[in-house]
């Protein structure tokens, strides 16, 4: 999702037309499902945040301003939503259910059996979930989305000295994981 | 290559790797196209001062003390029919009441009385008053020749299932109003703009028999609140319907409160993973124990997920009581108010008595488990049979009693 524009369907959105719903739905739920799994350490919650996120679209749209680009919208929509369903999620399962469960159940980044993945493929995503989640969001959003450091402290509303030091602290973590000092043989190739 | 663009190439092989799954995509259209063309309507807020009620269930009954959960109020019909000719004097509390009521029976303490209304040829006995500042119960009786029904209306079959009187039964008993000093007890929605404050739980039980009801009252707590509460004495009227009579049945009954009773106002708090348990009072008398908890998260940041509906998470903690021997008291009910703004959840818990003053006794608080993980549904159940409670060490209380 590089450059979508979304100003053709806004009106649309707005007026409640089912196809430029579809349309956006369409446009931007792969983006949304990686960056919602990146960025959660349960795979079950991934639903749950989509959920929310589309909700959340679909009743704020009134608020989008079509000067700003909409993949930054989006994307605040999204780390918002993560961040409200990790306060509850986090809470809940220390107290509830962790009592509630006689048996600990390890939380893993198990991957579901519809997700084929490549070694390296996998061996990123622990290293990505190996970082605290405040140098996570950073890093997604840098790399995966390719935003600045001050795009991404418009997008997270927190200082731009902030995103500077937890970039920093994460690329610091993540040059200690095996995953990248691997020599890159493979050809990269971007996502549209 | 620079780690950067190592982790820009990597990252995005990654994010090429994962796809969305064909379900996933499918189930979370579904679920958004809800929303669509209408916008969200506004979440209602939480009443103010939401009252709610944990019904007492067979949960509680806890065979190796011998007691009969009144609350439940089932009693075999059996029995029921055996005693149906027994002339029931100081019977009713005796025979069917909680340990508190059967103590109350045994000690004195409770008044036999003689008031009584008739109409259609049935008429609807007081026989028994307690009261002691905790609860008033009163024991009616009916009397109505000819009658088959049951008159609390639900009773245990043989085969161990509730049976409930069908509808068009005649003489059972469908509705109880209550009034102190001619204030209504029982929330009123006559006017729904303007419900009368809720005073407390007005619960009707089985008495024992198929002709006798137990009458509670528990008088809702309010810490913190000016409101009228219950006078040691007052005149009691009952209002009380049954079915298949048109006219209503109005008995008064004077009503005293008979006991000394030890109050600890300890403010104990404890604290642990976002939660935050006070005891606000502790009122011992011979024949019940009341225990006022507030129950609030203890940051701001908890308070999010702990005030869901009616105390959401918090209503979900039960509380046992135990002696300084270790002996449990048996829960007779449970009453409590949510409020919003503070946000603190107010519980009045009502337990057996203890067998004398004690010097000291332990709340201990525990969430039940269910099944599969889940945070709710059924239960999961130990070896014998019983939901498994999990303690919740660093809420558990010990009070001393001076």
């Amino acid at each position: 999702m590089r450059e979508l524009d979304i100003t053709p369907w806004v009106e649309g959105l707005a007026a409640g037309d089912q196809e430029a719903f579809r349309r956006v739905y369409e446009a931007t739920v792969q983006d949304v499902y990686r960056t919602a799994t990146f960025l959660l350490g349960n795979p079950r919650d991934v639903e749950d945040v989509m959920n929310e996120v589309y909700m959340k679209l679909w009743t704020s749209i009134a608020g989008y301003d079509s000067n700003r680009p909409f993949r930054h919208w989006l994307h605040g929509i999204v780390v918002r939503q993560v961040q409200d369903w990790r306060r509850k999620t986090w809470r809940r399962f220390r107290l509830f259910e962790r009592k509630a469960m006689l048996e600990v159940e390890r939380v893993q980044m198990a991957p579901d059996t519809s997700i084929v993945l490549h070694e390296t493929s996998r061996e990123m995503l622990e290293a990505i979930q190996g970082l605290s989640y405040k140098l996570r969001v950073v890093v997604i959003l840098r790399y995966y989305h390719d935003y600045s450091l001050n795009e991404i402290a418009g997008i997270l509303d927190i200082p731009l000295g902030t995103v500077k030091s937890r970039h920093h602290l994460a690329l610091k973590a993540l040059r200690e994981h095996a995953v990248l000092l691997m020599d890159d043989k493979e050809e990269p190739y971007y996502v549209h | 290559m620079s780690i950067e663009e190592q982790m820009r190439h990597r990252l995005q092989q990654t994010a090429a790797d994962m796809k969305c799954p064909d379900d996933l995509y499918e189930r979370v259209w579904a679920s958004s196209g809800k929303h669509i063309p209408k916008r969200l309507s506004r979440k209602e807020a939480a009443r103010r001062g939401r009252i709610y009620r944990k019904p007492v269930v067979a949960l509680i009954v806890a065979a190796a003390l011998f007691l009969i959960v009144v609350a439940s109020g089932f009693v075999s019909p059996v029995m029921a029919k055996s005693l149906k000719s027994i002339p029931l004097v100081n019977g009713i509390f005796k025979l069917a009441g909680d340990l508190g009521l059967k103590t109350a029976a045994e000690k004195g303490l409770t008044e036999e009385v003689h008031y009584s209304d008739s109409h259609d040829g049935i008429t609807v006995n007081v026989k028994e008053v307690m009261y002691d500042g905790i609860r008033a119960v009163v024991a009616i009786q009916r009397e109505a020749p000819g009658t088959e029904s049951y008159f609390h209306g639900n009773y245990r079959g043989a085969d161990g299932t509730i049976v409930v009187e069908p509808e068009g039964t005649k003489a059972v008993l469908r509705n109880v109003k209550l009034y102190a000093n001619g204030e209504a007890l029982n929330q009123t929605l006559d006017d729904p703009a303007n419900p009368s404050p809720e005073r407390g739980a007005v619960t009707w039980v089985d008495g024992g028999n198929a002709d006798s009801v137990l009458i509670n009252f528990m008088e809702l707590s309010k810490p913190g609140q000016e409101l009228p509460k219950l006078p040691e004495s007052f005149g009691l009227t009952l209002e009380l319907t049954l079915s298949g009579v048109e006219e209503v049945y109005t008995i008064e009954v004077p009503v005293k409160k008979n006991t000394n009773n030890v109050v600890v106002s300890p403010e104990i708090s404890k604290e642990y993973d976002g939660i935050q348990i006070t005891l606000v009072k502790a009122e011992l008398s011979p024949i019940s124990t009341k225990i006022t908890l507030a129950a609030k998260a203890a940051d701001h940041e908890s308070a999010e997920y702990t005030g869901l509906g009616a105390g959401g998470e918090l209503s979900k903690i039960q509380y046992e009581l135990f002696d300084e021997q270790g002996q449990m008291l048996g829960q007779l009910s449970s009453q409590g108010e949510y409020r919003q703004k503070a946000p603190v959840l107010y519980q009045d818990l009502i337990y057996e008595p203890f067998a004398s003053t004690p010097r000291q006794f332990t709340i201990r608080p525990y969430l039940y488990v269910f099944k599969d993980g889940k945070a709710s549904g059924e239960f999961k159940l130990d070896e014998h049979g019983m939901p498994l409670k999990n303690y919740i060490k660093e809420l558990e209380m010990t009070v001393q009693v001076p």
